[in-house]
């Protein structure tokens, strides 16, 4: 009786676990609005670099661009940023003066904030 | 005897299973903090419609600050697709003028005005973009996201050597600004008595040599203890030339357009229908 009783306990709580899973997961979710920039798919988040760089093409204003980096993607350097677009760019069949202008901002990072890069392991 | 036994067989029975309630409660105690605390959704991959406002706010003040910079309309426009505004030129204008009145960066608010008021005159002459931008089997376009995954990886399947991509070479005109340092003459100047406009609303009209509207021009007002200003081009539905202010009754205003154009005096709200209501003026500018 008493073993019947503690399978039955243990029923029970995965029956919770399992409602409290699908509530959390399906019925309540975050919202997709509450997503931010470093969420976007590569191709849109490769687009956004464009656009940062061609207004730092424009401007000349490096902090600002390093600054819009950061906004597109907080969780690597702003010459990651760029470099990881300009491969995406070149994937996704960008033209070649967007390539350059990527390049041209990749190029300005290097010399504003050198940033040693490990590539080989 | 007997009926004393059969009670204390029964009375277990009866109690309510409260070992099963308290698991249940339990597991979805722990369901819901393992999926909401511990292991919550995670949004990736999104796309720029399901942003939230804040960050759409970002992305188009991005795109707006691009076209600035390389002054490519269909780019632009293309950009703005993603976003999904039904009416990418009214968002624009209405973030703008979001800005303006948290009395954030006016700069930022006009470039943002600029981009819709050039929306708005493309918008308005499809007869001649069509014309001038044949139209071209672009798959996808080059710099432009993908719509889709699905999408994209059907295009990368289609093409299994690369082709050389189109450049974004059809443009239309961007923003018809006016002429740096050209003043507006005021040609046009009457009081309107229309009781369904907003009292006081002080209705202004711009446009360049060409006879276009000129958006992005800021207009200077002032009267006895202020001074305001605001810029043509925030409302593109009426027209990229447009701008208003809406004047309160018996204060006396004056106006410039631009940077050197004549200042307009003696400005106030007309009293329409004997005094019934407060009318409105139409001011209508042009470039020489």
């Amino acid at each position: 009786m008493r073993l019947l009783r503690i399978f039955w306990f243990i029923v029970a709580i995965a029956f919770g676990m399992a409602a409290g899973l699908l509530i959390g997961w399906l019925v309540i979710p975050g919202q997709p609005a509450e997503a931010s920039l470093d969420t976007l798919r590569a191709d849109y988040r490769t687009d956004l670099v464009l656009m940062t760089a061609e207004i730092y093409q424009q401007e000349g204003d490096l902090p600002s661009a390093a600054a819009r980096l950061a906004e597109i993607d907080g969780s690597r350097s702003g010459l990651r940023v760029v470099q990881q677009a300009i491969l995406t760019g070149q994937e996704l069949g960008y033209a070649q003066s967007d390539i350059e202008t990527l390049a041209r901002l990749f190029q300005a990072l290097q010399t504003w904030a050198p940033t040693p890069m490990n590539n080989q392991p | 005897m007997i009926d004393d036994e059969y009670l204390e067989e029964e009375s277990p029975r009866r109690q309510p299973p409260w070992f099963l309630l308290t698991g249940l409660i339990l597991g979805l105690g722990i369901g819901l903090l393992i999926s909401i605390v511990i292991s919550p959704v995670r949004y990736t991959e999104t796309s720029p419609a399901s942003l939230a406002e804040a960050h759409q706010d970002s992305y188009r003040w991005l795109i707006a600050r691009a076209y600035q910079a390389n002054g490519d309309l269909v780019r632009a426009s293309q950009r703005l697709t993603l976003l999904g505004d039904a009416l990418p030129q009214e968002a624009l204008a209405a973030q703008a003028q979001r800005m303006l009145a948290a009395d954030e960066d006016v700069e930022s608010a006009r470039i943002l005005a600029d981009l819709a008021s050039a929306l708005a005159t493309a918008a308005a002459q499809p007869a001649q973009s069509a014309s001038a931008a044949p139209p071209v089997a672009v798959s996808p376009q080059a710099g432009q996201p993908q719509a889709s995954p699905d999408q994209a990886a059907a295009a990368r399947t289609s093409q299994p050597t690369r082709t050389p991509m189109p450049t974004f070479t059809p443009r239309s005109n961007p923003t018809q600004l006016p002429t740096l340092g050209a003043p507006f003459v005021l040609d046009n100047r009457q009081d309107v008595c229309d009781p369904s406009l907003q009292q006081g609303l002080l209705q202004i009209e711009l446009k360049d040599a060409q006879g276009q509207p000129a958006a992005g021009v800021q207009i200077n007002i002032a009267w006895e203890g202020g001074l305001d200003s605001f810029y043509t081009g925030l409302k593109p539905a009426i027209s990229p030339g447009y701008a208003d202010f809406v004047m309160a009754g018996g204060v006396v205003y004056s106006l410039r357009v631009g940077g050197n154009s004549e200042t307009i005096k003696d400005l106030s709200a007309p009293q329409c229908e004997g005094g019934s209501y407060l009318g409105g003026l139409r001011l209508e500018f042009s470039q020489r």
